[in-house]
């Protein structure tokens, strides 16, 4: 009985990728032998393919909401003012690092020139070491966001402070940023809406950021390794009509695991009169 | 942009840098929230109240971990309390559930369209997962529908990796001989 459960949970496990080696051999034998075992890795396949249907979205209102109630917090007060100060003084450091290496350099020499001429006296001292610290340079600008809302026009909901900088929408992104794009022709709102989960799981399994805008017809996969894009390729392959960009198809075949991008994909209907 | 990026500019003032995030992760907070207190209104509440906390907390959050499975740790938390507080059994609430889907509960006579035979089956889906005990019902929710794994479902419900392994398990036994009893055909 135990070892029946045991394997009942291994089968599980198989579905949802989380065995070892080892327990995946035990699995696939498993599953070519014994049609229970076969019966209920397809039933857990299936109730997967129905959950997906169960995901639910927020109400449109309700972004607005929850940002006014964020910019509205009281815990703003423990972020603003202390990091705040340490940040403006970084930024009115930045560029000031020249002359202070300069300086620095030139003090280890004379270091260094000195360390020599004591030690052609003969003064039995250990030779200096000679290092030096040179300052860093300051933070980097603020990368802009480049993020529209999901139900909301381009533009920032919540007042920025002027440092921040102004996000760019996704249009304003410069074009080196979009050459590697896709796009899906799918059938209609309920293939859109299977593949949304799809491509939410798709994120959490690869973790991998992305932003939807324009009620998820465009999303913006950022940082994505060539092999979770040759993953999210099957699944948007699985769906639709998929047509890639050159730079986008050089970079799958090419790309070196560790040379992320980002990733545009754009999802049309066949009938335009289905489109939400 | 990144998480880790927004997060620092959060800590750094930048409440536009926390609005992003929140509306990045609102949904999947939901999602988690309203099997468990089994209306929308309050799911909504706890979604809002998630992320307050979060905000209040943020200076705690340890890289180690993602920050989604920090959030929904705290969204668990908050929702389990959110019940707790209202003195209701994990139940569905039958309200939600009519509000919801009405007449949809049972399914449709004649052999009906797709979309009609998917809504039908989601609805008795949720209706029966709504039944689940918590214990079951939330590690079903992180798994197939955010997609978490089990170390990431761990870590949310603060239990073994092999407690997870065994509660989905079950989870998925229950869930089947509901489903089954329901009509749903697989």
């Amino acid at each position: 009985m135990k070892e029946n459960i045991w394997k009942e949970e291994l089968v599980d496990a198989y579905v949802d990728d989380e065995c070892s080696s080892h327990e995946r051999a035990i699995v696939e034998a498993l599953l070519r032998e014994d049609a229970e075992a076969k019966n209920a890795a397809d039933w857990a396949l299936r109730l997967r393919e129905l959950m997906a249907h169960t995901r639910e979205e927020t109400p449109p209102d309700f972004s607005q909401r929850l940002t006014t109630a964020i910019a509205e917090s009281d815990a703003w007060q423990n972020y603003g003012v202390s990091r705040a100060r340490s940040t403006t003084r970084e930024r009115a450091n930045r560029g000031k690092w020249i002359p202070t290496a300069v300086g620095a350099t030139a003090a280890a020499l004379a270091f260094v020139a000195f360390g020599l001429a004591y030690h052609s006296l003969r003064v039995e001292r250990p030779a200096p070491t000679g290092d030096s610290t040179i300052a860093h340079e300051g933070v980097k600008d603020a990368p802009n966001s480049g993020i529209a809302y999901e139900h909301e026009p381009a533009r920032p909901s919540i007042q920025t402070p002027a440092s921040a900088g102004s996000p760019l929408s996704i249009e304003e992104r410069p074009a080196s940023q979009e050459a590697r794009w896709a796009t899906v022709r799918i059938a209609d709102a309920t293939e859109h809406r299977r593949l949304n989960n799809l491509i939410q799981r798709f994120g959490a399994k690869f973790d991998v950021d992305f932003m939807k805008f324009d009620a998820n017809r465009e999303l913006l996969f950022q940082g994505i390794t060539p092999q979770a894009w040759r993953e999210l390729r099957q699944t948007l392959e699985a769906s639709g009509e998929l047509e890639i960009s050159d730079a986008l198809q050089a970079w799958s075949a090419d790309g070196a695991e560790s040379e992320r991008c980002d990733v545009r994909v754009t999802i049309t209907f066949a009938n335009p009169e289905t489109n939400e | 942009m990144n998480d880790e990026e927004l997060i620092e500019k959060t800590l750094a003032g930048d409440k536009e840098a926390f609005g992003l995030l929140a509306l990045k992760y609102k949904d999947r907070v939901y999602n988690l929230a309203l099997p468990i207190v089994g209306n929308k209104e309050d799911a909504l509440d706890v979604v809002q109240d998630t992320f307050m906390q979060a905000l209040a907390h943020l200076e705690n959050f340890r890289r180690s971990s993602r920050f989604y499975t920090w959030l929904y740790r705290i969204a668990y938390n908050t929702a389990v309390g959110a019940l707790r507080k209202r003195k209701r059994k994990p139940r569905a609430s039958l309200e939600y559930l009519n509000e919801e889907y009405g007449d949809c509960f049972e399914a449709q006579g004649d052999a009906p369209d797709d979309d009609a035979k998917r809504r039908d089956d989601a609805a008795i889906l949720r209706r029966e997962l709504a039944k689940l005990s918590e214990e079951y019902r939330t590690p079903l929710i992180l798994r197939e529908v955010e997609g978490a794994n089990y170390e990431q479902i761990a870590e949310i419900l603060n239990v073994p990796v092999g407690t997870v392994r065994s509660r989905l398990h079950r989870a998925r036994i229950a869930l089947r001989e509901r489903l089954e009893r329901a009509g749903l055909k697989m």
